[in-house]
């Protein structure tokens, strides 16, 4: 159906006499020396349009975040359903998880709380999330972690920076009255006339689209998210004692440089490299077994490397052996 | 151009305060119109229409009398109304279904329109987002084509075409269930 031809027809020449008021502005702007205030005018104009659409864009964000909660919800549900018995390891996340799941709550919605190493309980959602094959136990702690700490996160990333706080206690309460209100984001136009039934139709289907496409974008980010959190569990769960001075005097006390924690690992890489860059010692498979005898004294470097945990350290070693 | 004309513009260049009041009074009606096709309500409109106005008396010193006065003001309104969209469009990222709903044209009575099937023509653009909005007027009423307006508005041209039919299906729904009579005037429904 070709409408343009109707709109053009009836509004190419229309008029519309605009209120008084707009003279007013414009015959004081004009007064006033127009080409700097129009800049600042239009600075103002649009945080005025800014603000009325704030209120309008605060609501949406509201609806937007109780939307990507349910989404989550759901998503954590049907994980949660998926798992069977099991995975003694994975229980002790899920305790430590819980502990911690309280310091990730005080903290204020704000991504930069997310994106710390408040690693414990980042690592938590990303076993979660990650390894569902795997089992947890589903006692009564589980459900909670997972929800509530996908729910923070997505409210987290959706919120950007703006959104409300979400206390702990409430968490669940909220998920529970957001339900409720999903029908205020399919149907946003109650309050005008009844819309046709096709209409209504396409419209949630324009609706569902949206939904999708959100939704893939929130498993990306997640994934992002998981990822990054696994690297940072890696990191902070090799947990290496590395000596930085070693008496090489035929004491038997510290003659060695023997690096505690080695033995829960394998293919610790060790190298040991003079001020000047030149590798003194190294190894492939550190067993604690180096004690040098004719090394002069002074400083060292040590570089340290567990390439499954993706660990890395590096450090100053002195060698006195006086 | 007839000479009054050319007096008029010659004396805005001047600043004439006077000439400057002539030349809104002339033309606010005309232009007001054009705003409130862009914008989603009659403050938006007003806005556009001012800042439209202070752009045009700024710069009608450089208007060399070469044709088309009109047409000239006109472009500068059209471009103030995609700078408003530009500037407006982070905001409505959320608002996509609908925008103010407080603002309805139809009761308005900051904005005096000569007839109302025009006033409710205008409406129902006021029921698509700012997006399809701004593309349909470009390309039906500004006709711009399909890479013209992709250009103006740094998109992909699939976007644009995406948004147009999508106003054109809103526009079409609402002018079938409302306006069977002007739908039946253009032949566009069967008796």
């Amino acid at each position: 159906m070709n409408i343009e031809e109707l709109y053009k027809d009836k509004l190419k020449n229309s008029e519309v006499a605009p209120p008084d008021v707009v003279w007013q502005q414009l015959s004081s702007r004009l007064e006033g020396g127009v080409s700097q205030s129009s800049v600042s005018e239009a600075a103002r104009r649009s945080s005025t349009s800014m603000a009325q659409g704030a209120t309008a864009m605060a609501t949406s964000k509201v609806v937007a975040v109780v939307a990507a909660a349910i989404v989550a919800a759901v998503v954590a549900t049907v994980a949660v359903i998926g798992w069977n018995n099991d995975n003694p390891a994975a229980a002790d996340t899920v305790v430590v998880a819980h502990h911690d799941e309280d310091d990730t709550t005080a903290a204020t919605a704000n991504i930069e709380s997310v994106m710390q190493p408040d690693v414990a309980s980042i690592a938590a959602t990303t076993i979660f999330n990650a390894e569902v094959a795997q089992a947890v136990e589903p006692d009564a702690i589980v459900p909670d972690v997972v929800a509530d700490n996908t729910v923070v996160d997505e409210a987290v990333y959706m919120a950007d920076n703006t959104a409300t706080s979400v206390s702990a206690d409430s968490r669940v309460a909220e998920t529970e009255a957001t339900v409720a209100d999903v029908s205020v984001f399919e149907n946003p136009k109650q309050e005008q006339e009844p819309i046709p039934e096709v209409l209504q139709q396409l419209r949630m289907e324009e609706d569902k689209t949206f939904g999708e496409i959100f939704e893939q974008v929130q498993k990306i980010e997640q994934e992002n998210v998981d990822s990054l959190a696994k690297y940072l569990q890696e990191m902070f769960t090799a947990e290496l004692s590395i000596p930085r001075i070693i008496t090489p005097n035929h004491d038997n006390i510290n003659d060695c440089w023997v690096i505690k924690g080695l033995e829960n690992y394998n293919n610790v890489y060790v190298a040991v490299f003079s001020v000047s860059g030149k590798i003194i010692f190294e190894s492939k498979n550190y067993d604690n077994t180096w004690c040098p005898t004719n090394l002069p004294d002074g400083s060292y470097y040590y570089n340290v490397v567990i390439r499954d945990k993706n660990y890395q350290k590096t450090g100053a070693l002195l060698i006195k052996s006086r | 151009m007839n000479q009054d004309m050319q007096n008029l513009i010659e004396r805005c260049a001047k600043g004439e305060p006077c000439a400057q009041k002539a030349l809104f009074e002339k033309y606010k009606a005309r232009f007001y119109a054009v705003c409130l096709r862009y914008a989603s309500n009659s403050s938006e409109a007003q806005d556009i229409l001012t800042e439209g106005f202070l752009k045009i008396f700024n710069s009608i010193g450089n208007y060399r009398g070469d044709g088309d006065f009109e047409g000239w003001m006109y472009k500068i309104f059209v471009n103030q109304a995609l700078d408003n969209f530009h500037r407006t469009k982070h905001n409505n990222m959320f608002v996509e279904a609908q925008d103010d709903v407080h603002n309805n044209i139809l009761t308005d009575n900051n904005a005096a329109f000569s007839s109302e099937e025009q006033r409710r023509l205008v409406q129902y653009l006021h029921n698509l987002n700012a997006k399809e909005r701004t593309i349909f007027n470009m390309v039906v009423m500004e006709e711009y084509s399909i890479l013209e307006a992709a250009k103006e508005l740094q998109v992909n041209p699939s976007v644009v075409k995406t948004y147009y039919y999508r106003a054109r299906a809103k526009l079409q729904d609402l002018l079938l269930q409302n306006e069977k009579e002007l739908l039946k005037e253009y032949n566009l429904v069967k008796e």
